[in-house]
């Protein structure tokens, strides 16, 4: 690897070439990488956050107050028969201990079709308290986009419509999805082109020399991605993966039909491993058997774990099916279930997941390896700090841009407005998205509980407030825009402990002595993340000579000065 | 337990394989490491490393102790990277005082 020439040769014009690639795919796509980051990183936190934003649960120790499964389900299948009768199409999660618990038992119900010409109903969603079996009214609990609005923005990008083309009758992927996966797929090409053009990868394999200008975000930038690498490539893979027949539907389409012939049931089956035993229904009315049971007798099955979804399919018709799944905590992701004959409650089939077919199993692990979906709290900590390890390394590679253009300037020199842009944006994009994070916090305790579309509104000031950040940015020198912003974020996270605790009832102190350690760990974290801006907003001041305090004047304070460790 | 001993021999082991590094050597031990010694802090590290996985694929299983192991090592690098920082001996710092 050494005795590579730098330049000339077939290896020097190679790997020059992919540096290119490598510098302006990153720099382009920077943007677009670094907020999927950002915002995807939360996603491994997202019951968590969606604990913290809806204050009005309260403070929680364990979840034993549940009634039991069946009478949960019962309770559910009887508001969604109120509110919407015939309803072809049941989905109920119940809340059981771990990921994804949001403390409710949800429920999701389809409308039958619409008599010709009538519009058809819109879905029934809602919420029941696990212990009282009553719904949760708009009124107990302040609406909210909770973690899941912040997780899901990484891939629906949120304010791009969710509408596909259809071109040639093949409905191509909808924008969100196409311009996601244009930026996966460059990441992969970064990531190649970056191993290619990182020269001493196991000599550097530790080296970090701070203090040195460009040479440090090098380091940094390489320290992120090798240290890391494992990790980025399954999640940028996974990722692609994921929306694989989204974007080849050629291949769908050639295997399961399209538009209304597309064989649907076979093609989850097949991709998915999900609602394989469903059937068509035949249109003859018959009632739905008591669930009890079916919910039993897959808990004999699955002895290790609590029942957490059960789908019923053609409610109130001869070719009802209830597919009862429990949690999976051994599965990988490649969940087993049970389907019931829902008229006679007897079994049609138990699907083991992971002995299913090989090409579903394979998609529902490297789902699961993308969500972290099987992790124990443990593992989910070093998703979320590599997940941010992520993020930096996406932060420093766009930096490293900057640092290196503005390190070849003669002292003379002026920057070009492209330098100027690219290093004022930075400080926008990267603290500043950070910023609108903490923002989105502000905005679930401050706006007025009751306010119509509140959950729009809290996305909405997120972005107004990046946007803000972008223009501040733009008009301050570069340098000092990162201290300002940086000593924003410390103020903007560190005071989201005492906003909670003027706002709610479940502040540090409360949460802490009754050993909640969901919201407690919430707040824990916004001060952890204080600390790292402050130290980050102090390295910046020192690098812009601006003192942070008015009273800590000492600008010609030079390092000899400074008292030795 | 259960995640503190490959914790601690990851960190253990990405540590003796900085070690095994001469500048890291350098910088940490103020001397450039003879060959025995690098071989034995290349032994030290990757054995660890070894035990650590070993110790995940027993406890957790293949599949999660896989990537357990990974997300530690991840983890337990940036940490021996970070702490490196500490004391750096690089050019132009190498006459700091303690």
């Amino acid at each position: 690897m050494t005795n590579t020439p730098e330049t000339g040769g077939f290896h020097g014009a190679f790997r020059q070439s992919m540096s290119w690639l490598h510098t302006w795919v990153g720099l382009v796509l920077g943007v677009v990488l670094y907020f999927m980051f950002v915002t995807g990183t939360t996603g491994y936190a997202h019951y968590e956050i969606t604990r913290w934003m809806t204050p009005e649960q309260g403070v929680k120790v364990d979840a034993a107050v549940s009634r039991p499964a069946d009478e949960m389900v019962d309770a559910a299948l009887a508001l969604t028969q109120e509110r919407l009768p015939g309803a072809p199409l049941i989905y109920v999660t119940l809340p059981i201990e771990g990921r994804e618990d949001t403390g409710y038992l949800n429920i999701y119900a389809e409308p039958p079709p619409a008599p010709d010409g009538a519009e058809a109903a819109e879905p029934f969603e809602a919420q029941i308290d696990p212990a009282t079996l009553r719904e949760i009214a708009p009124t107990d609990v302040r609406e909210t986009g909770g973690g899941e609005a912040l997780y899901v923005m990484h891939y629906d990008l949120h304010y791009i419509p969710f509408e596909s083309i259809t071109l040639f009758g093949v409905s191509l992927p909808a924008w969100p999805t196409l311009i996601v996966g244009v930026a996966t797929m460059f990441m992969l090409v970064a990531i190649v082109t970056g191993i290619v053009v990182h020269k001493k990868i196991f000599a550097d394999f530790f080296t970090f020399r701070p203090g040195k200008g460009q040479r440090s975000w090098l380091d940094a930038h390489n320290l992120s991605s090798v240290l890391a690498l494992p990790f980025m490539i399954m999640i940028t893979y996974s990722g692609l993966i994921m929306y694989a027949y989204d974007y080849m539907p050629t291949v769908k389409a050639a295997a399961y039909g399209t538009g209304d012939a597309l064989d649907s049931v076979r093609f989850d089956c097949d991709a998915y491993n999900y609602g394989c035993a469903k059937r068509e229904p035949t249109g003859e009315a018959a009632p739905l058997a008591p669930l009890g049971p079916m919910i039993a007798r897959t808990e004999a099955e699955f002895p290790n774990d609590a029942i957490k979804w059960i789908d019923i399919y053609n409610v109130g018709d001869r070719a009802v099916t209830v597919d009862v799944w429990p949690s999976g905590s051994e599965s990988f992701g490649a969940y087993p279930y049970i389907t019931f004959d829902g008229t006679t409650g007897e079994v049609i089939e138990v699907n083991r997941g992971k002995e299913g077919n090989p090409v579903g199993t394979t998609g529902d692990v490297l789902l699961a390896l993308h969500e972290g979906l099987f992790a124990g709290p443990m593992l989910r900590w070093l998703y979320l700090l590599t997940g941010a390890v992520g993020a930096a390394m996406v932060a420093t590679g766009l930096v490293l841009w900057s640092a290196k253009r503005r390190q070849k300037l003669k002292a003379t020199e002026k920057a070009d407005f492209g330098l100027e842009f690219v290093e004022r944006t930075n400080v926008g994009i990267i603290a500043g998205l950070l910023i609108a994070v903490a923002a989105y916090f502000w905005a679930n305790r401050l706006l007025p509980v009751g306010m119509e579309g509140r959950a729009d509104w809290e996305v909405n000031v997120m972005f107004v407030t990046w946007a803000a950040m972008l223009a501040h940015a733009a008009l301050r020198p570069a340098r000092k825009a990162w201290v300002e912003q940086w000593v924003i974020a410390t103020l903007a996270y560190g005071l989201i402990p005492i906003l909670n605790a003027l706002t709610t009832d479940i502040h540090l102190a409360a949460t802490i002595l009754a050993g909640d350690w969901v919201l407690a760990s919430f707040d824990l974290s916004m001060i952890g993340l204080a600390v790292f801006f402050a130290l980050t907003a102090r390295k910046a001041a020192k690098k812009a000579s601006m003192a942070l305090w008015p009273t800590n004047v000492a600008p010609a304070r030079t390092r000899a000065m400074e008292p030795a460790e | 337990m259960t995640w503190m001993i490959p914790g601690f021999l990851t960190l253990l082991g990405f540590a003796a394989l900085a070690l095994s590094q001469k500048k890291h050597h350098k910088a940490v031990m103020r001397a450039f490491p003879t060959s025995g010694r690098v071989r034995a802090w290349q032994a030290t590290g990757w054995c660890a490393l070894l035990f650590s996985t070993a110790w995940c694929i027993q406890t957790f299983g293949i599949g999660y102790g896989l990537v357990v192991e990974t997300a530690l090592l991840n983890v337990a690098g940036v940490i021996v990277a970070l702490t490196l920082t500490y004391r750096y001996g690089g050019p132009s710092s190498s006459s700091r005082t303690e």
